[in-house]
């Protein structure tokens, strides 16, 4: 069993916390809600928390990153997010800079912490 | 109950530690979120029952995603915790010596029995509007800088690195030639010193006022004389050094500390002046120096503690 003070744990949230704001503005060039959306990241393999996912969408809202609205069609009505024009700037700088640094951890952990 | 009534309940429970105005809006929204999610369960062959409850499950506490939903602003901003922490002990010492003080001093200590309390009570309140407006006072700090462009910078403005054995020479002489110059005044007696400044023309109420009481006069002056004298010889070696060592500042450190102790037993040991209210001002500014003394001696020894501390880690 995995004690709460086990630092894995601690180290590998931190880890994770940056790439779950990358991975979800990845899957909103195109307008989901959040269900659809925890779905998506799901199958590509990143599997983010109910409760870390929604309220993330809300957060990215208010900071101008997404835009959304209700949509009412068949079924219940939903709430669709996208990436608004920042966050499409946004999200093209984080991505090279997540390749760049992505890069820089491949090359430091291939070398097996010879140096 | 049903499901809906669950997540009715789950969806209540996160939204009421939201703002009013957010309510509706994330409830609704939340509300068709755990809908799709207890759906998708049911459908892969979960119970109602079951898929409601690893739902909310996976979700975790209502705290914590009402908590997810805020940016986190914090009151006391990272870097300024620490003065924060240095003014709350700072603010509580002082008043704390203040409180003490009046009440070795003032005569109604001895006299009226609900004094001390008043003292307690009053001190306390003090203390805690103290704390209310530093958090305020770090909240407001922490808002307006958040909201403030960080002013450009280059090497040349970065601060220098403090010497902590240096002393400022011509600081320290001055205040030495101060303590120095009381001393001389209480060893002659401040009476003396009325009548020769006034050429023996200081009236004699005066005179009386400042008389030292008999029993202080006879044993107890001559003790703190002694004491007062070694401190400031203490405290001005290292004028002559140029340096101020650790293992000084020790030495500095325990005789504040052994002179505060011997200040207070000296209040309590009986009067100074032979009058008041001459003899309460007196023991009031001698417990708030001997209370100032030996709190300043207690963080500087610990102060050197934690330097030793890093320094052998």
């Amino acid at each position: 069993m995995v004690s709460s003070d086990d630092p894995f744990q601690k180290l590998e949230l931190e880890l994770r916390r940056g790439a779950i704001v990358l991975a979800t503005l990845s899957r909103l060039k195109a307008p989901k809600y959040g269900y659809s959306l925890r779905q998506a990241l799901s199958a590509a393999g990143m599997e983010i928390e109910e409760g870390t996912l929604y309220p993330l969408l809300r957060r990215l809202e208010s900071q101008g990153i997404l835009v959304s609205e209700w949509q009412t069609g068949e079924g219940p009505p939903r709430r669709y997010y996208q990436l608004s024009e920042n966050g499409h700037q946004l999200y093209s700088r984080l991505s090279k800079s997540w390749r760049a640094l992505s890069d820089v951890m491949d090359g430091l952990l291939s070398d097996g912490g010879k140096s | 109950m049903t499901a809906l009534e669950v997540i009715n309940r789950y969806v209540y429970a996160v939204t009421r530690q939201l703002p009013a105005s957010r309510r509706g809006d994330i409830g609704v929204e939340l509300t068709a979120l755990l809908e799709d999610e207890v759906s998708a369960r049911m459908e892969a062959g979960a119970t109602e029952s079951d898929a409601v409850t690893s739902t909310i499950s996976r979700m975790g506490p209502p705290d914590v995603v009402a908590r997810n939903y805020h940016d986190a602003v914090p009151v006391i901003d990272v870097r300024d915790s620490r003065i924060f922490v240095k003014a709350v002990v700072i603010g509580l010492a002082a008043l704390c010596v203040l409180a003490i003080s009046v009440v070795l001093s003032d005569p109604r200590a001895s006299v009226e029995p609900g004094f001390t309390q008043e003292v307690t009570d009053e001190t306390v309140s003090t203390i805690l509007q103290y704390l209310g407006l530093l958090t305020l006072v770090f909240w407001g700090v922490g808002i307006w800088r958040r909201n403030t462009r960080t002013r450009p910078w280059s090497a040349d403005s970065l601060p220098a690195v403090p010497d902590s054995e240096a002393v400022n020479t011509p600081v320290t002489a001055l205040a030495i030639m101060f303590w120095t110059a009381g001393l001389c005044v209480l060893v002659a007696g401040p009476a003396n010193v009325f009548s020769a400044l006034s050429g023996g023309a200081a009236p004699a109420a005066l005179l009386e006022a400042f008389a030292y009481d008999e029993g202080f006069a006879a044993s107890r002056a001559m003790v703190l004389w002694a004491a007062l004298a070694a401190s400031i010889a203490i405290a001005a070696w290292p004028v002559v050094t140029g340096r101020r060592a650790p293992a000084w500042r020790r030495v500095e450190a325990v005789a504040s500390i052994l002179l505060s102790i011997l200040i207070y037993a000296i209040i309590l040991a009986g009067d100074v002046f032979a009058q008041e209210p001459a003899n309460e001002y007196m023991k009031l500014a001698m417990a708030i120096f001997a209370g100032w003394g030996l709190f300043e001696g207690i963080a500087e020894w610990t102060r050197l503690s934690w330097s030793d501390g890093r320094q052998s880690a």
